[in-house]
């Protein structure tokens, strides 16, 4: 890897793909899909050949365990030159941390990352403002994009090599900031923070609403699925919107005989399943205004149970305006048409 | 979602039993005091563990070659296991079976078996009884990454899914078929994969997090006595000693890094810390529970020791059945 750095000159893009996106136990607990290695296989190739169309010269995939990136690039040819990363060793979201910090450190200019909320929140974890386009392949999809890979890649090349102009295709994530008591652990989130009952981790996952009682929003969007759609039916706030929200919950029901109330909200908080949710209080958050979460209990960054908060430990959860820049793949892919690309008149690279 | 409290300390008790029989074996095999092979399931306890506390003695489970932890795990008499390791009268299956036929039909352990993936087609044998008598039991059957590759899994596997029998299948994958690597003998990396493709729901869970794996098999149990059909479980393990017996056999086949960085995940000691950290049981309490343990360990082996091998005459007893069949229905 590190010759491959010295040999950094033209314009490059990253893929991340978490091999354990979409394999949790949720196929368990509701109808979610299960997401095999073939669909991430073909997702990171056709990635690849749009990055390329795009204007990639340099196309880096992050190593994992099930070698992903290996088998999605056999007996693939594309006029760039086509990497996998070094494998990190902890087959856990560590990993796609790594990887995205060493793109940034490599002078990657977008990251496509294929996974759910969890792995687009990693790559946040390790490159706090990549340029990314965040592409579903998991779970719980509302921060990425349903779309095709194919075009997804062409918007990261078109990006990293200028043929799309960012300031036309981007636009600045908020990400939620987790600060555990003594600067014990701090964490970011993209989507939701929550605090729910209980003193482990177990299967990450969260399908006890019951156990939910806060939850911190920076994306509730009315079409959301997960915990943030709890919010989202108490009090919106869009992915492009300045500031989120912050909801405490009463008591829970999967059943509908909770009866029609003010306080109560029917949400899809996971796919599959609707539950009623009694609403206790609701506040509108400014960035950076401080919520304080307190133990006993455990923190879900979007949607899987990360911190355990001991009785009396508290975290500070905050949202700001400085996330990761989302690509638009619709935009970018526009804003390459519009200089004709790639049969207009060259423009400079970045 | 946590489990009571009451179940944390049962699923730690079942894991430190497990690993107590299994080391004390590991040190009388090594001292050439049992005969045959032995593969023991260190590193993997919390697999069992985590799945045998989510069901009841009228539930079954089938086994593998490496299956004294599951045996433990469903309430398995340590006297009896010790004899029948050291081919004693008083074992559980007389002493002929051994450490790879163990089993114990009261606490519906169906068997260990030394065929890989012949505990399959048992489990989902049991399924099929289960279902066609209206009983609400549930028939779990434990086997390796390795095993997944047998005809016989596929073949059980599709039935269990076609006629949505209440099994619970749970792979142990380990990463290791004897000594070849998984990726020497499969395509893909996650068993989990293969459970879309005959039509029943399958997850992945961190097989070193008790917790976890009590979580997913919770559910998996429920649906199963709900009537809706399989699940398929791969938990992510390792196993600490070699693929039969304690040393190495000079076959360099893992690397020391690589067993290192799952020994950082003992299964035993990280559910200790979690324990203590939640006030549940502290680090007395822990030493208590490991001290029974290998007082029980000490009481079997001593047991076993004086304990009379089969006697002669009885050689043909357990291999033809004295009971004419009759043609009647169960």
């Amino acid at each position: 890897m590190s010759d491959a750095a010295d040999s950094a000159v033209g314009p490059a893009v990253g893929i991340v793909a978490n091999p354990l996106a979409g394999k949790d136990v949720r196929r368990l607990t509701s109808g979610a899909t299960p997401v095999s290695d073939a669909v991430k296989i073909g997702a990171i190739r056709r990635a690849v050949v749009g990055a390329v169309e795009g204007g990639a010269e340099r196309v880096l995939i992050s190593g994992d365990r099930a070698r992903l990136g290996q088998r999605a690039l056999a007996g693939l040819e594309v006029p760039a030159t086509v990497e996998v990363a070094e494998l990190h060793g902890w087959h856990t979201g560590r990993d796609s941390q790594l990887a995205a910090a060493q793109f940034r450190d490599e002078g990657v200019g977008a990251v496509i990352a294929l996974g759910g909320d969890g792995t687009q929140r990693d790559v946040a974890t390790g490159w706090r403002g990549a340029p990314l386009v965040p592409l579903a392949v998991g779970t719980n999809n509302v921060f990425p994009f349903r779309i095709e890979a194919t075009v997804a890649g062409f918007a990261a090349g078109a990006v990293a090599s200028g043929h799309a102009d960012a300031a036309e295709a981007t636009s600045q994530a908020k990400i939620i900031d987790v600060a555990a008591e003594g600067g014990r652990r701090a964490e970011v989130a993209l989507v939701d923070v929550c605090l729910v009952r209980g003193a482990f981790v177990g299967a990450r996952a969260i399908w006890d609403l019951g156990s939910v009682s806060e939850i911190v929003a920076a994306i509730a969007e009315p079409d959301s699925v997960g915990l943030s759609a709890i919010a989202a039916a108490v009090a919106p706030v869009g992915r492009n919107e300045a500031g989120a929200v912050h909801v405490g919950l009463g008591c829970t029901a999967r059943d509908a005989r909770i009866v029609q109330s003010d306080r109560h909200i029917r949400a899809a908080v996971m796919p599959g399943s609707y539950s009623n949710i009694d609403i206790a209080h609701c506040e509108q958050l400014r960035f950076g205004q401080p919520v304080t979460l307190s133990g006993p209990g455990v923190l879900t960054l979007d949607g899987e149970r990360e911190i355990v908060l001991g009785r009396g430990e508290r975290a500070e959860v905050t949202v700001n305006p400085d996330g990761p820049h989302v690509i638009d793949v619709g935009a970018a892919v526009a804003a390459a048409q519009r200089r004709r690309y790639p049969f207009g008149p060259a423009v400079s690279g970045r | 979602m946590d489990p009571s409290s009451e179940t944390l300390l049962d699923l730690h008790r079942r894991m430190v039993r497990i690993r107590h029989f299994e080391e004390a074996a590991g040190r009388l095999a090594e001292q050439n005091r049992l005969p045959g092979f032995l593969h023991l399931y260190v590193g993997e306890e919390a697999v069992a563990a985590g799945v045998c506390a989510n069901l009841d003695d009228d539930d079954q489970i089938s086994s593998t070659h490496r299956g004294h932890g599951h045996l433990v795990a469903k309430g398995g008499d340590y006297g009896g296991m010790m004899a029948e390791l050291m081919g004693k009268a008083t074992g559980y299956c007389g002493g002929k079976g051994g450490s790879m036929h163990i089993c114990d039909l009261d606490l519906g352990m169906l068997g260990a078996n030394g065929i890989v993936g012949g505990g399959v087609p048992i489990a989902v044998g049991a399924g099929f009884a289960n279902k066609y008598r209206g009983s609400d039991r549930v028939s779990v059957v434990f086997f390796g990454d390795g095993a997944s590759n047998i005809g016989a899994f596929h073949e059980a596997a599709n039935m269990a899914a076609a006629l949505s029998l209440p099994v619970l299948f749970v792979c142990e994958n380990n990463e290791y078929g004897e000594f070849t690597p998984r990726d020497r003998t499969m395509a893909i990396t996650d068993v989990v994969d293969r459970a879309a493709g005959y039509g029943m729901p399958g997850a992945i869970v961190d097989g070193m997090d008790v917790v976890a794996v009590w979580e997913a098999a919770n559910e998996a149990v429920s649906r199963a006595r709900r009537g809706e059909g399989p699940s398929f479980i791969e938990a992510k393990t390792y196993r600490f000693y070699n693929h039969h017996g304690v040393q190495t056999l000079g076959m360099k086949y893992r690397s020391d890094d690589e067993l290192e960085q799952w020994k950082q995940r003992d299964p035993i000691e990280l559910f200790e810390d979690r324990l203590a950290s939640a006030g549940v049981l502290d680090a007395d309490g822990a030493q208590a529970v490991h001290a029974a343990a290998q007082a029980d360990i000490e009481a079997a082996i001593a047991f076993a020791e004086q304990s009379p091998l089969p006697d002669p005459d009885s050689l043909l007893v357990d291999v033809y059945t004295p009971t004419a069949y009759s043609g009647a229905t169960p």
